[in-house]
């Protein structure tokens, strides 16, 4: 099989995990389906590096929520607000406790930094064990456990005080 | 509302791949668990979703050419530039100056590693290239003439036109010259005056003048300075 055909078949087997990721990072379609072109595009740049078949759904799946973080980064920059997961509008479907839950995460979420939130979604939202998120992100356990904590901590100054 | 994940679920990479390779461990776990099942349904949507754009959206990725390919043709004239920036727009080191009759003129050589100013009799390799820095002190016109051991003249700087360069002060001149593959001893001159001189009065006063004895040159209505270097053969 040729090298771009290859590629081809993996962009095809895993898209839709990738925009699946993006989507439920970013929560909305348009900005989804942008972070879903970087990450191929980032698939075509690093073919090379590409890891064997068992191995590249996570590989995908990193590299997918690494561009979206660094997406609702570049957003923040771009708007100035530095709420930008304000995007995350709730629908009509949602129902009160929903809304009200998501507010406390995002004003939770908006004073931690981008490595303490990959870690806090990878772990509290994904349900990686802290040992999964240490793999994923090259972390050792320990620093995924203190960005975890000061992510906690933050949150609980942030949402009670 | 969606039910909330409990502890037991897997995690969203691990429901990935029973997906992508079903785990009956999983399959169990979503058939009794509200959370996972609707996770499931909305990766459905999420796939049928997928399925419209996705394609298009791959063919956008391969078809971009990479960063490297895109900028590729533009690469040896830029890495020209680069290279001949690095070596006209670095500030001329401080050095001691070659000088005679009170005029000075440096002589910087640039070739293998940074530039440097020539002292008298500095040896130089083909392919280096010359710059030339004078300080008339005050306004002045300038040419700058080569002399071979066969007593032949170069016209260096300017290399075209008819008048000399106009210098204020002191400056790095425009301008320079690449050695060829001569060797054997080469003056350097510098031919300052007060009113433009026409090239060919410096031309014939430099003409066949001893290449080792700077005192023999004399040009009426100028002053010179000059440095000798010695070329050698590749």
């Amino acid at each position: 099989m040729r090298d771009g055909d290859a590629l081809s078949e993996v962009c095809h087997r895993l898209g839709p995990a990738i925009y699946r990721r993006c989507l439920k990072i970013l929560r909305n379609p348009d900005e989804a389906a942008d972070a879903c072109q970087k990450v191929f595009l980032q698939l075509v740049r690093h073919r090379s590096r590409l890891p064997p078949e068992p191995e590249q759904l996570r590989w995908v799946y990193v590299v997918a929520t690494r561009v979206c973080f660094a997406q609702l980064r570049d957003d923040a920059w771009e708007t100035a607000s530095g709420a930008e997961l304000n995007h995350d509008a709730p629908s009509p479907a949602d129902s009160f406790a929903e809304v009200a839950d998501r507010q406390l995460a995002l004003k939770a979420l908006s004073c931690a930094t981008e490595h303490e939130r990959m870690v806090a979604w990878l772990v509290l939202v994904d349900g990686h064990s802290q040992e999964e998120a240490a793999e994923l992100l090259s972390l050792s356990r320990k620093t995924v456990g203190k960005r975890i904590q000061l992510f906690l901590a933050n949150a609980r100054r942030a949402v009670f005080e | 509302m969606n039910a909330p994940r409990t502890a037991q679920c897997p995690s969203d990479l691990a429901l990935e791949e029973h997906l992508l390779e079903a785990n009956p461990a999983t399959a169990r776990h979503i058939a009794g668990c509200a959370h996972c099942q609707a996770w499931e349904r909305s990766a459905a949507e999420a796939s049928r979703a997928f399925a419209h754009q996705g394609p298009r959206w791959i063919a956008k990725a391969q078809a971009r050419p990479s960063l490297v390919s895109r900028w590729a043709p533009l690469l040896p004239a830029a890495a020209l530039a680069a290279a001949a920036l690095f070596f006209f727009l670095q500030a001329p080191p401080e050095s001691p100056r070659y000088a005679t009759k009170g005029e000075a003129l440096t002589v910087y050589v640039g070739g293998q590693g940074p530039p440097r100013a020539a002292t008298d009799g500095e040896r130089v390799r083909p392919g280096e290239a010359l710059r030339f820095h004078v300080a008339p002190g005050e306004g002045a016109f300038v040419w700058i003439a080569s002399v071979d051991s066969t007593g032949t003249v170069s016209r260096l700087a300017p290399a075209e036109g008819t008048t000399p360069l106009a210098v204020e002060g002191a400056g790095l001149l425009p301008g320079g010259a690449v050695l060829d593959a001569t060797g054997g001893p080469e003056r350097i001159w510098a031919v300052i005056s007060k009113e433009p001189l026409s090239w060919s009065v410096v031309e014939q006063a430099l003409r066949g003048s001893p290449v080792r004895d700077p005192a023999a040159v004399h040009i009426p209505g100028a002053r010179t300075a000059t440095v000798l270097l010695e070329r050698s053969a590749p």
